[in-house]
């Protein structure tokens, strides 16, 4: 049976008792108060029963029941009969009874003549339900006329005869009350008792223990509010100690002093945070406790050396008894408690404060961690607070902006969508979010590859070089409309952290484009009819098919005939340019002869000087071993065309016109410089603009239409070229035009004469 | 006198070739449409035939196929006439089997000399065909 368990504390039935033996003789009894009918059985000596629930009988010699208590007779309603052990047994409950049993062993005993085994207790059904517990108890005299005593009530002694009687103890085990101890005699008895005693009492301070250290814990893990539950700890340890006065002390990093934690038992409370000790932690008791790492317990403090009394003390404390709270290796602190007199603490009950200690430790260190995490969680709430306002700030940003942003991070996660791509693509942000770059196709089906493909590549393969690189690309999307993607990579100190493509509707800006290219292809075409009939009859009057002219009506007509054809160059012109500009234009792109195209331009420029009648000085230098060049006949015949033509009409007559070529390594440079009247520094930007022409009288008073320079840049950048002017600006200085073709190389062209179609890039 | 047919659906300047050629000293059979160019073309068998690309109804290319398909006109030279100046246009006009494209606005003497040139080299050629003949 386990000690521990209350309900088996309380079930613990105690067998005290005397064994008994049957007496062999008579007893005589001399019991004034009861009358027997037939007595043979005599007690000496007055015999008292107990009345007190329990059942009593004594047996004398025969089996026969000498003595009975009320409970006996209202038991098996014996009704003052006197009946012997044997009827009883039959009248009751034959065998089975206890008194068959007594009967029986009575009998054997009579019979037999062994005796009974004191403290034999037999369990015997009674009747219903309960069960009765029988136990034979000897009862004893001392050997020579020593006395009997029973229960607590001895009266005479009993000189002369032994009186060896049985006494049959009942007890009805359907009561569960704790049975008290019979004291008798026996020695047994006693040391039973005394060992029971002793056990309880273990028993008692073990179940108080484990309650209060039960009680401590509950406490301690009750709440995280944590110097109320030192508090209540400490009110529930001077309960349980006894104590009247407890405190909890904590050692403080950088300070000689310990602090006040938690009081318990005095008048007033502490301050919240707690209060600096007046002791240092080398001083008193405290210090020897922290010092030593030991627990004490002091009887009376008063004469302890090791105390230190303080004079402001109100409290007069006699007994001690303390312990160091200990965390690990770690020390924390210390646990003290006090009472007004001496020797109030016990051994047993350090067990129970270093324990409570221990729990102590673990609370305190708890409590630490939980106020460092505390204050870390509150830093990093409001780091945190304002990393969100930030976020929600440049969220709001982005969806405010209407370009759409697509942001990836270094693994290739799209990590940011915001509203505007959504409907530019057509995909909610849940659909996108979260999702790889290796799906893009998948994500967005039908878009453009390189943009894709060139996320991917810097994604794999970031380089800090790569921070200036910008990509740029028209997406067609499936519904038709056209984007305009910019792409770069996000760098951040070194750090590759993924890229942003920032991208524009232009579907309206192309639609746009495309009417005024359809439009001015439309206008150009509409014009060249009527003007095929107005230059065509013009040039036939003036060839005389409707007879001889005037002079006059000549000159008129001849006046006509040019503005015609300026017209008709004029709107040759546009059109060329926007066919260019549509990017309808393809270059035959083939290995071209420099020298020939030159000279067939140089016919054509001499017949300008003829028609003009402007003489003009042209130098022209190539050297001897030229490289082919990769390029359009038919257009670069149109380029030098121009630039001598503008070269030509913006210088004196008897100016100079300057052509030169020099063949650099993969290219080759025309530089074409006129001493006429140059272009001032602030106009050169411009000069390439459609429709410029600047401020020059002489450039207003030549015929032109401000598009020649437009689509001569157009048509070089379309060859992979750069073209350039240089120009004081001063008249007479002249300018020089410079531009460059690329080499023909037949390592990188696929082949001979085959037609290349370059594609124009809008800008 | 060598002949050439015309086909121009507009009105001036079907004039101003008419008399543009006559004064070139050719004799010039003018149509005012791709139907009349072929009917025409077949009864008559001009020397060249000059044929504006876009008439109403059959356009000039189609004109072109059909008289390059029938043996009897598919040795007459075609000469395109356009406003347009498009590469696939043009491109378009030389594989229906046209010889040479002229754009518009034209000058008159350049139309004549390029229309001369065409005509000596395929009269030598048909003269030399003649003759082996």
């Amino acid at each position: 049976m386990s000690y521990l368990s209350p309900l088996s504390l309380s079930a613990i039935l105690l067998l005290v008792g005397l064994t008994a033996y049957f007496l062999i003789s008579h007893l005589i009894v001399q019991f004034s108060r009861k009358s027997w009918k037939s007595n043979p059985i005599k007690f000496e000596l007055p015999v008292y029963l107990p009345q007190n629930g329990d059942a009593y009988i004594i047996v004398g010699e025969g089996g026969k029941i000498a003595y009975s208590n009320s409970t006996i007779k209202e038991l098996f309603n014996l009704n003052g009969r006197k009946i012997s052990l044997e009827s009883l047994a039959t009248e009751i409950n034959p065998k089975e009874s206890f008194f068959g049993l007594c009967a029986q062993e009575g009998k054997a005993r009579l019979s037999l003549g062994s005796t009974l085994i004191d403290g034999k207790s037999y369990r015997i059904p009674n009747g219903d339900s309960s069960t009765m517990l029988v136990s034979f108890h000897e009862l004893k005299n001392a050997s020579n006329g020593s006395t009997i005593s029973l229960k607590d009530k001895p009266e005479k002694t009993s000189d002369s005869s032994q009186i060896p009687t049985h006494q049959i103890v009942v007890h009805d085990t359907g009561s569960s009350e704790n049975i008290t101890i019979r004291e008798q005699h026996s020695r047994t008895i006693q040391d039973l008792e005394k060992k029971f005693q002793q056990k309880t009492q273990q028993v008692k301070i073990e179940h108080q223990r484990t309650e209060t250290l039960l009680r401590i814990l509950t406490e301690l893990s009750s709440s995280l509010d944590f110097e109320q539950i030192l508090q209540r700890t400490l009110e529930v340890l001077n309960e349980v100690i006894g104590a009247s006065h407890a405190t909890c002390m904590v050692l403080q990093s950088g300070s000689r002093k310990l602090r006040h934690l938690a009081t318990a038992g005095y008048s007033t409370p502490l301050p919240p945070g707690g209060m600096p000790s007046a002791l240092n932690i080398n001083q008193g008791l405290v210090g020897w406790i922290i010092a030593n790492r030991k627990s004490v317990l002091i009887d009376d403090v008063l004469k302890d050396e090791r105390w230190i009394q303080l004079p402001s003390s109100w409290y007069h404390h006699r007994s001690a008894v303390g312990s160091p709270i200990i965390m690990g290796d770690q020390l924390l602190g210390v646990l003290l408690l006090y009472y007004p007199e001496v020797g109030k603490f016990s051994i047993e009950q350090l067990d129970l404060i270093q324990a409570a200690a221990n729990q102590m430790a673990v609370a305190i260190k708890n409590a630490e961690l939980f106020h460092i995490t505390l204050s870390q969680k509150e830093e990093l709430s409001s780091l945190l607070r304002e990393q969100r306002v930030e976020t929600s700030r440049s969220r709001s940003i982005l969806e405010a902006i209407a370009d759409g942003v697509l942001v990836t991070d270094q693994y290739g996660e799209i990590t940011l969508f915001n509203h505007s791509a959504e409907k530019m693509l057509d995909k909610k942000r849940v659909e996108v979010i979260g999702r790889s770059i290796d799906h893009f196709s998948e994500i967005f089906p039908g878009i453009a590859q390189a943009w894709s493909e060139t996320i991917h590549s810097w994604t794999q393969d970031p380089q800090p070089a790569n921070s200036s690189k910008i990509f740029t690309e028209q997406v067609s999307l499936e519904n038709g409309n056209v984007l305009s993607v910019n792409l770069a990579p996000v760098i951040n100190n070194g750090d590759f952290f993924g890229t942003v493509s920032v991208f524009r509707d232009i579907t309206h800006l192309i639609e746009i484009d495309r009417l005024k290219s359809e439009f001015v292809a439309t206008v150009s075409h509409e014009l060249r009819t009527p003007m095929t009939s107005i230059k065509g009859y013009v040039d036939i009057l003036l060839m005389g098919v409707a007879g001889e002219m005037s002079e006059q009506e000549r000159r008129f007509l001849e006046v006509v005939q040019e503005n015609t054809e300026r017209l008709t160059i004029l709107v040759n012109d546009l059109l060329d340019l926007s066919r260019i500009e549509a990017g309808q234009v393809n270059l035959r792109m083939q290995p071209v002869d420099l020298a020939e195209i030159i000279d067939e331009t140089m016919l054509e420029i001499n017949r300008l000087t003829v028609a003009e009648n402007k003489s003009m000085q042209f130098d022209i230098k190539l050297p001897l071993e030229l490289a082919p060049i990769h390029g359009d006949p038919e257009r670069i015949r149109q380029i030098l065309i121009n630039l001598l033509g503008n070269a030509f009409n913006y210088t004196l007559e008897n100016g100079k016109v300057a052509l030169g070529v020099q063949q650099l390594e993969n290219e080759i440079r025309i530089d074409i410089s006129d001493n006429g009247i140059g272009i001032p520094p602030g106009e050169q930007e411009r000069i390439f603009d459609r429709f410029y022409r600047g401020d020059n009288h002489m450039v207003i008073a030549t015929a032109g239409t401000g598009l020649g320079l437009s689509i001569v840049s157009k048509l070089i950048n379309m060859h992979k070229g750069r073209i350039w002017v240089q120009s004081s600006g001063v008249e007479g200085e002249g300018s020089t035009f410079s531009f460059t073709l690329p080499i023909y190389n037949p390592m990188n062209q696929s082949i001979l004469l085959h037609e290349d179609h370059v594609q124009n890039i809008n800008r | 006198m060598f002949k050439i047919l015309i086909a121009e659906d507009e009105q001036d300047i079907l004039d101003l070739l008419v008399f543009t050629l006559q004064y070139g000293g050719y004799e010039v059979v003018p149509t005012v449409n791709g139907n009349q160019a072929i009917e025409q073309t077949r009864s008559q068998l001009p020397d060249l035939l000059l044929l504006d690309v876009r008439m109403p109804g059959m356009s000039g290319y189609e004109v072109c196929r059909q008289i390059k398909a029938n043996p009897e006109t598919k040795q007459i030279p075609v000469v395109f006439l356009s406003a347009k100046g498009q590469e696939s246009e043009i491109k378009a006009g030389y594989q229906t089997g046209a010889i040479d494209y002229i754009l518009k606005p034209f000058a008159p003497d350049e139309l004549l000399n390029r229309l001369g040139e065409i005509l000596t080299i395929h009269l030598s050629g048909r003269n030399i065909h003649q003759i082996e003949n």
